[in-house]
């Protein structure tokens, strides 16, 4: 009996080890201070030893305050302000040319502008910013740069599966909300993009009420002073509304949904709804994610990275609800014994009965994934703001961790019942036969 | 892939001594929060605690005995008889790789062609438990049958993987081609899948003479204690000095190496410093940044501005004499960058930075140099990574973790000046010595339909 099986194979490798850490008293994460900067919240994470700074400015700028038809719109503002001109060359070739980097990201209710470099020229990076995003160049020629960019950038999203997959899901769950469009847009709404969008979606958006600043490394007195700059360099005044809000929650039977990219294999993104960060569910179903990592992952003598998995997941918790995939890579398995395999370990965790001391193993794989995953500093300051914005306390991380703890069989078996008996599977197959390269290779 | 990020980091600075027997830095030379001293049956351990998220990284670093197993590729077998300790399972308590994969950690285990690293990420408070367990698995290897099939399994599928990667194929090409013998010569995995060939015996004899506590560094990062090495177990009675460097032999005129692949490709190489001479070393991590970091390097930028889907990759691989820079440039079968074009960018750029850089360009090119090592060594894991490499090469001096930015690392970047950087240029990178193309192989002419001429 596979499933018999399956279930019985994860819990034994669980009951079978010898030490389980306990959790730690001391917060996993360094202590947070925050500074008013007139109304902005400035929340830091200070590791004076890391010799760099990074500091992320968070703007109610993301994907649910485009409209449709509209996608790609934030992307391109953002991508306009990193190419604006300062001192005679773009914003992001002025922080290289003094020793940093600068890189945006947009999410499904925010837009991210992370700039890092050594702690002594952070303060003058941020000057940079501040310029640029006060007076951001929307001119049709730099607007027409930007857009060439997303575009590349978008090609490069086309050749890897686990992205497009992801993309496909969210499309579909977030359907009733913009939350979903893809991050960047696509070619075709980017063609119709024109300046005047750019101008208006700017002016809409980037303003200093809803904004937030972290910072995380070292952290200087200087630097904070910089972030008070900048966000008063922002025009005031809170953003408008999102367009539409809500999502469409999955209901129903589970569906697929088969779209196409430039990878070689097909890939499979099965995605369910998730509980959001701020209740005890959101540390359940760090567990609950866990335990499905140990079931269907092989144990390897070294851990394999996320794109060589056989199966693998990634819980998104940016937006409310959250979102969590099970991935499985074609290259490592066949695609309907992928899907067979995840239906009868799904049925197997709804009816599962775990002891107590599973899910206290399972509560240190999940400290461990969760603090492997955020580790570098541009990680530390996204977790800072992700939680800050969803109205939580800035090192809700740490209460989060601790809070598995308390988590129980009875909470991991209530939340497979209730999130992963249906989701919505995205099938990425290839665009077309690409194997004579490959064939010659290994002849 | 991990290994290159790895050798991006670490190899790719200069280290001084060389040919020590024993590994290990003064502790009297080490100022600021590490500390570093002797392993209680030998070897060496560095501990760098850091502030930040409460991970830890656990590393033990070995110098690779290069010959002696006949004709077995040195470099596999490293990799096959690292990964079998890992995976057998001891009389007492449970495998390496079981441990870290319960406390929601990360094994890798990489082998270079002079060196071998075991190195696990995890959680902070497993970090004493996980230096116990594995001093006591690497300096008392157990090697069970079960291992072996499990490390088989493990590096096959490594190698298969390395297979369809381009990078590693050029760079292990480069090395074949400039190298006619020792263990750089030797193709780690990519072109040999041969794992399954390896016996029980072979991986017996590679152990006994690679893991042992003399032959070891025990790095430690993260949010540690100074005094975590103290976890460390002795391990059997100890067997003889470390291992000392072993030399590859340069090839006098290699001579150019075309493969089919389903990518094109042109991978270069050239013969740079020994370890000795760090002045030179370091200007050659410059270049390296200078002219293939992703999107400030010079090359990557032309390379980018003329096919936005091909990818650059450079460093300098610091070994012990000589070193080697690689620069490497893969494209899509449906490019239009050719390898003519991909080599006379290279050469044109290459050209330029034989004349000296303006005061200006120079100064924003140093701060960009600066601010990307650091920014490449900011988890407990890079930190380990440069730390242990730095120490196997017999320089952990030389890291530029060590001592902060008063370190002698940073010492040698300030005394870089544009005349440095061009005659390095001229000395080191007037004609590569390798060159490896990479192409899409032309399908043969369709056979003419029965009846026709």
């Amino acid at each position: 009996m596979r499933l018999r099986v399956l279930a019985a194979g994860a819990l034994t490798a669980l009951a079978l080890a010898s030490f389980s850490p306990a959790h730690a008293a001391t917060p996993l994460y360094p202590a947070v201070s925050i500074v008013d900067l007139g109304g902005t919240r400035f929340i830091s994470q200070a590791a004076p030893d890391a010799l760099l700074c990074g500091v992320q400015l968070f703007l109610r700028a993301g994907l649910d305050r485009q409209e449709p038809n509209k996608s790609g719109v934030a992307a391109l503002v953002a991508e306009s302000v990193l190419r604006t001109p300062v001192d005679g060359v773009s914003l992001q070739d002025r922080i290289a040319q003094d020793g940093g980097s600068i890189n945006y990201a947009i999410e499904g209710q925010y837009a991210h502008i992370y700039v890092e470099g050594l702690a002594a020229h952070v303060p003058a990076l941020l000057g940079y910013l501040q310029r640029a995003i006060a007076a951001p160049d929307l001119s049709s020629t730099n607007v027409a740069a930007a857009r060439a960019a997303l575009a590349a950038r978008i090609d490069d999203a086309m050749r890897n599966p686990l992205s497009i997959g992801v993309s496909t899901f969210k499309r579909s769950f977030y359907a009733s909300s913009n939350a979903g469009l893809p991050e960047l847009g696509s070619k075709s709404t980017l063609a119709g993009l024109l300046p005047a969008d750019a101008q208006a979606f700017y002016a809409g958006f980037y303003r200093s009420g809803g904004a937030l600043v972290t910072a995380v490394g070292d952290v200087t007195p200087q630097t904070t002073a910089a972030a008070k700059a900048l966000v008063a360099a922002l025009p005031p005044g809170m953003p408008a509304a999102a367009t539409l809000s809500g999502t469409l929650q999955l209901d129903g039977a589970s569906k697929r949904l088969i779209v196409r990219g430039d990878t070689r294999t097909p890939w499979l993104v099965f995605g369910f709804a998730a509980p959001a960060p701020g209740t005890h569910d959101f540390s359940a179903m760090l567990v609950l994610e866990a335990l499905l990592s140990k079931t269907f992952d092989e144990a390897g003598v070294t851990t394999a990275s996320a794109m060589q998995r056989r199966f693998g997941s990634l819980y998104f918790y940016d937006s409310k609800p959250a979102t969590l995939v099970v991935y499985s890579n074609g290259v490592n398995i066949e695609p309907q014994a992928a899907i067979n395999q995840v239906n009868l370990t799904l049925a197997a965790l709804s009816r599962a009965t775990l002891q107590k001391d599973a899910v206290k193993k399972l509560s240190a794989v999940a400290e461990g994934l969760f603090l492997t995953r955020n580790m570098a500093l541009v990680d530390q300051a996204w977790l800072l703001g992700n939680f800050a914005l969803q109205g939580l306390p800035p090192d809700y991380a740490n209460a989060a961790l601790r809070g598995m703890a308390s988590v129980t069989a009875a909470d991991v078996t209530r939340l497979a019942r209730r999130y992963l008996k249906k989701y919505t599977l995205a099938i990425v197959l290839p665009q077309a036969p690409r194997v004579q390269g490959v064939e010659s290779q290994q002849r | 892939m991990r290994w290159v990020a790895a050798l991006a980091l670490a190899l790719s600075i200069s280290t001084g001594a060389a040919g020590a027997a024993a590994l290990g830095p003064d502790p009297a030379s080490v100022s600021g929060p590490m500390s570093v001293g002797r392993l209680p049956g030998g070897g060496a351990f560095l501990v760098r605690p850091t502030e930040g998220p409460a991970l830890a990284a656990v590393e033990l670093w070995y110098r690779a005995p290069s010959t002696g197993f006949g004709t077995v590729p040195v470099p596999l077998l490293s990799r096959v008889a690292a990964q079998t300790v890992a995976a057998s399972t001891p009389i007492t308590g449970r495998d390496l790789s079981r441990v870290v994969a319960d406390g929601g950690g990360r094994l890798s285990i990489n082998a270079y062609p002079d060196a071998i690293s075991i190195s696990a990420l995890v959680p902070a408070s497993l970090a004493p438990a996980i230096v116990r367990t594995m001093t006591a698995v690497y300096f008392t290897p157990v090697i069970s049958a079960a291992g072996l099939r499990r490390a088989q399994i493990s590096v096959t599928a490594q190698t298969l993987r390395d297979s369809f990667d381009p990078d590693a194929i050029m760079r292990e090409s480069i090395f074949e081609s400039l190298f006619t013998q020792g263990p750089a010569h030797y193709p780690a995995a990519s072109q040999k899948p041969d794992a399954a060939k390896i016996s029980l015996e072979d991986v017996r004899a590679y152990a006994q003479r690679a893991f042992r506590a003399e032959n070891a560094v025990l790095v430690v990062t993260g949010v540690v204690h100074r005094s975590i090495a103290a976890s460390a177990v002795p391990g059997r009675a100890p067997a003889g000095a470390a291992e000392t460097p072993f030399d590859s032999i340069v090839a006098a005129s290699p001579t150019p190496v075309h493969k089919d692949f389903y990518e094109p490709g042109l991978g270069l190489g050239w013969l740079g410093p020994p370890i000795a001479d760090e002045r030179a070393a370091t200007a050659m991590d410059f270049i390296a940044d200078y002219l293939t970091r992703q999107n400030s390097g010079t090359i990557a930028s032309a390379v980018s501005a003329l096919d936005g889907e091909a990818s650059v990759f450079g460093q300098f691989i610091t070994l012990h004499n000589p070193g080697v820079l690689v620069i490497q440039i893969t494209a899509s079968d449906r490019s239009k960058l050719d390898q003519k074009k991909m080599r006379s960018i290279v050469d044109e750029h290459i050209v330029a930075l034989q004349k000296p850089l303006s005061p200006a360009a120079f100064a924003a090119a140093r701060d960009q140099f600066a601010y990307h090592l650091l920014s490449d060594l900011q988890t407990p894991l890079e930190l380990a990574d440069n730390l242990g490499w730095y120490t196997v090469e017999g320089d952990a001096l030389y890291a530029p973790t060590v001592n902060g930015q008063r370190g002698a690392y940073f010492a040698a970047i300030a005394a870089l000046t544009p005349q440095i950087i061009a005659d390095v240029a001229r000395k080191y990178l007037a004609v590569p010595g390798a060159v490896v193309a990479l192409s899409v192989p032309t399908p043969a002419p369709a056979a003419s339909p029965k009846g026709t001429p």
